[in-house]
């Protein structure tokens, strides 16, 4: 094991509602490494970003999760993100009564422990909209309530500059946005990546939210198992071919 | 003395099982030592009337009482009604002639609060209540707003943390033509205090009755506010906050009584339930003979966290004319494992994820009441209770 990993899953198993979803799936993610997870619908690309950002619905029959040197299988969702993980989700939840601007400021606060400043937050907040080309109105709106699809996607990204976590899983952060949205959404993760060399695990079925960024990794995850790994060209052949050649009978 | 009364009427009743009509209230061996609220703050141009005998302080009400009484002859019931709430009551209220019949029984005065015909008083009167332990009080105001003026009143009640007697209030008020009386309402009573606050008043031609009501506090609350849309193109609006926790129960109930033609009535009650709270609510829309145009709203956004609360709600929505508009709705907010493990995933813990949803609803509410002082008051009260 080289001390350098960030993330280190080693031969994880993990079931919902009893049935073994993930069969001893084992990853390595470095620090500021970008890796692209595909996969058909259903292989288990949401259980393992939510077994590892520890979703109580998903349970780990056998494996460990290690982050930053610390063993975290068992450890709960919340310190897992004080310890810098972050997931965007593929459906984010609609939060009534709390705004979008209060909610980061409640979750900076949870994370860190201290005060904040909150003439720099605000500031940080509307440059951080502008670079994503938000409203600046979504700030006080109650968070994701009524947003469209793209706008909740964007919240998420929103999210993911302003807590800056040290590894990012995004699930299909990408998927029905128009193209102008996911242009902007990738300028937002580049961003991430360049701000806090932040690493990323990108749950996605399109090249277009790569376009702008480095892929040091990609997986192909089927059934539970991840079958093909490779660099970022392997993206592009997915991309043409699909998955029939990762699928075995 | 012993206090034996049915309060909180429906202006109808409904079906027994619901056992909604109203509630019971029975206290044994109650002294009152107190009769006013403390006046705080009196800005100039108002004037302030101690110790005023009911009857004269109440004898504004009397040329709406007549036309109401007219409008009502020969409907079933007394005044009109078929539920008995209101029986001889010169100015209606949510609880009813119950609280009447105690501030009689109890020797209340009233306390009238005036302003002058055509005059704008921007700063609030504010008044206060602090019930220290083994002490109940009891006091009635009669806030008069005349045509073509505007004034603002607050009114906190508080007590020692031990505190274990009750604290009862009677407002009325008068809001004239084209008049506007912004009313707010604070209770952070302790634990184990029981509290009555009994609310009813008119409101004239193009007038508007404006309320901000927080209830936070005490072991067992009755609260009603009846308002009587008399003139056409009267409003009223109702903002109502409430926090339930441990074993607190609360007994609301709420009627928009819409005569005039074209009045407005919008009502939102925004809670939270936790632990073993129990809460009634009632909330009548009542479009009489004559409101045509009318609309009326009421919507109740109630969060519920624990399995054990008990949410009882009655939307009533009576209606004797054709071309009116009344809507309820309702919201049961749960926090749902879901939302909490998307919230833990920010970092949020289990504990701080229900403290934020409670403070946010309450905070909206907060929000709305016009003096810093008393909303970093409710803030530290919050603060303590969760
Ligand atoms: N919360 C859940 N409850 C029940 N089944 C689930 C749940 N989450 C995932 N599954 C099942 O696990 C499998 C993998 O799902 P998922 O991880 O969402 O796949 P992907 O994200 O790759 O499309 C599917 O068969 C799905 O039905
Ligand atoms: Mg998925």
């Amino acid at each position: 094991m080289s001390e350098q990993n960030l993330l280190q899953v080693s031969d994880l198993s993990v079931s919902v509602d009893e049935m073994q979803i993930l069969h001893k799936l084992n990853l390595k993610v470095n620090p500021g490494e970008t890796h692209v997870l595909m996969g058909p619908n259903g292989a288990g690309k949401s259980t393992l970003g939510n077994t590892l950002m520890g979703n109580p619905n998903y349970v780990v029959n056998e494996g460990k999760i290690i982050f930053d040197g610390q063993d975290i299988t068992n450890l709960s969702t919340d310190k897992r993100a004080a310890a810098g993980m972050f997931m965007s989700f593929q459906n984010p939840l609609e939060v009534p009564g709390i705004s979008l601007s209060a909610f980061i400021r409640n979750a900076i606060h949870s994370q860190t422990g201290k005060p904040i400043k909150l003439l720099a937050y605000k500031k940080l907040l509307e440059s951080t909209m502008e670079l994503l080309n938000m409203d600046p109105s979504y700030a006080d709106r109650d968070l994701n309530v009524g947003f469209s699809g793209g706008e909740k996607k964007k919240a998420e990204i929103l999210q993911l500059l302003m807590l800056s976590p040290r590894l990012a899983i995004l699930d299909e952060t990408d998927s029905g946005l128009d193209v102008d949205a996911v242009r902007t959404v990738s300028k937002g993760i580049e961003e991430y990546q360049k701000r806090e060399n932040g690493a990323l695990i990108i749950i996605t079925h399109s090249t277009k939210i790569l376009e702008s960024l480095h892929v040091d990794h990609t997986h192909v995850l089927v059934k539970g198992e991840l079958v093909a790994s490779g660099d970022g060209s392997l993206v592009e052949e997915i991309n043409a071919n699909g998955f029939e050649r990762f699928i075995k009978d | 003395m012993n206090i034996d009364m049915r309060v909180n009427e429906l202006p109808a009743r409904t079906y027994r099982w619901l056992q909604l009509n109203g509630e019971d209230v029975s206290e044994k061996d109650i002294s009152f030592s107190a009769f006013s609220l403390e006046a705080v703050k009196v800005p100039e141009g108002v004037s302030l009337l101690e110790n005023v005998d009911a009857d004269k302080a109440e004898s504004i009400f009397a040329p709406s009482h007549e036309a109401n009484l007219k409008a009502d002859e020969g409907l079933v019931g007394p005044n009109g009604d078929t539920a008995p709430n209101h029986a001889g009551q010169i100015v209606r209220t949510g609880m009813g002639t119950g609280v009447d019949s105690l501030l009689e029984s109890a020797g209340v005065k009233a306390t009238v609060i005036k302003i002058a015909e055509g005059t704008v008083v921007s700063e609030p009167v504010m008044f206060h209540d602090h019930l220290s332990k083994g002490k109940s009080t009891i006091s009635r105001q009669v806030i008069i707003v005349p045509d073509n003026s505007e004034l603002t009143v607050i009114m906190d009640y508080d007590s020692d943390a031990d505190a274990d007697g009750i604290e009862a209030v009677s407002t009325k008020f008068f809001v004239g033509k084209d008049a506007t009386l912004h009313l707010v309402k604070v209770q952070m009573l302790g634990q184990k205090v029981r509290h009555f606050d009994d609310l009813g008043g008119v409101v004239m031609e193009k007038g508007k009755f404006d309320l901000v009501e927080m209830e936070m506090g005490a072991s067992k609350s009755y609260v009603g506010a009846y308002v009587s849309l008399l003139g056409d193109e009267s409003q009223s609006l109702n903002n109502t906050g409430f926090l339930g926790t441990d074993e607190q129960f609360y007994d609301f109930n709420y009627v928009a009584e819409q005569r005039g033609k074209k009045t407005d009535s919008m009502a939102t009650f925004r809670g939270v339930l936790e632990e073993r709270a129990s809460k009634n609510w009632r909330g009548s829309l009542d479009f009489r003979e004559g409101s045509s145009g009318s609309v009326g709203d009421e919507q109740e956004d109630t969060l519920l966290l624990s399995p054990d609360v008990i949410n009882r709600s009655m939307p009533l929505i009576l209606c004797k004319e054709e071309n009116v508009d009344g809507r309820h709705g309702a919201t049961i907010g749960q926090l749902s494992d879901d939302m909490l493990f998307y919230m833990e995933a920010r970092g949020i813990d289990k504990e701080t994820a229900k403290k934020i949803m409670v403070r946010a609803r309450l905070d909206s509410v907060a929000r709305m009441i016009p003096d810093e002082d008393l909303k970093n008051k409710v803030a530290l009260f919050l603060d303590q209770i969760l």
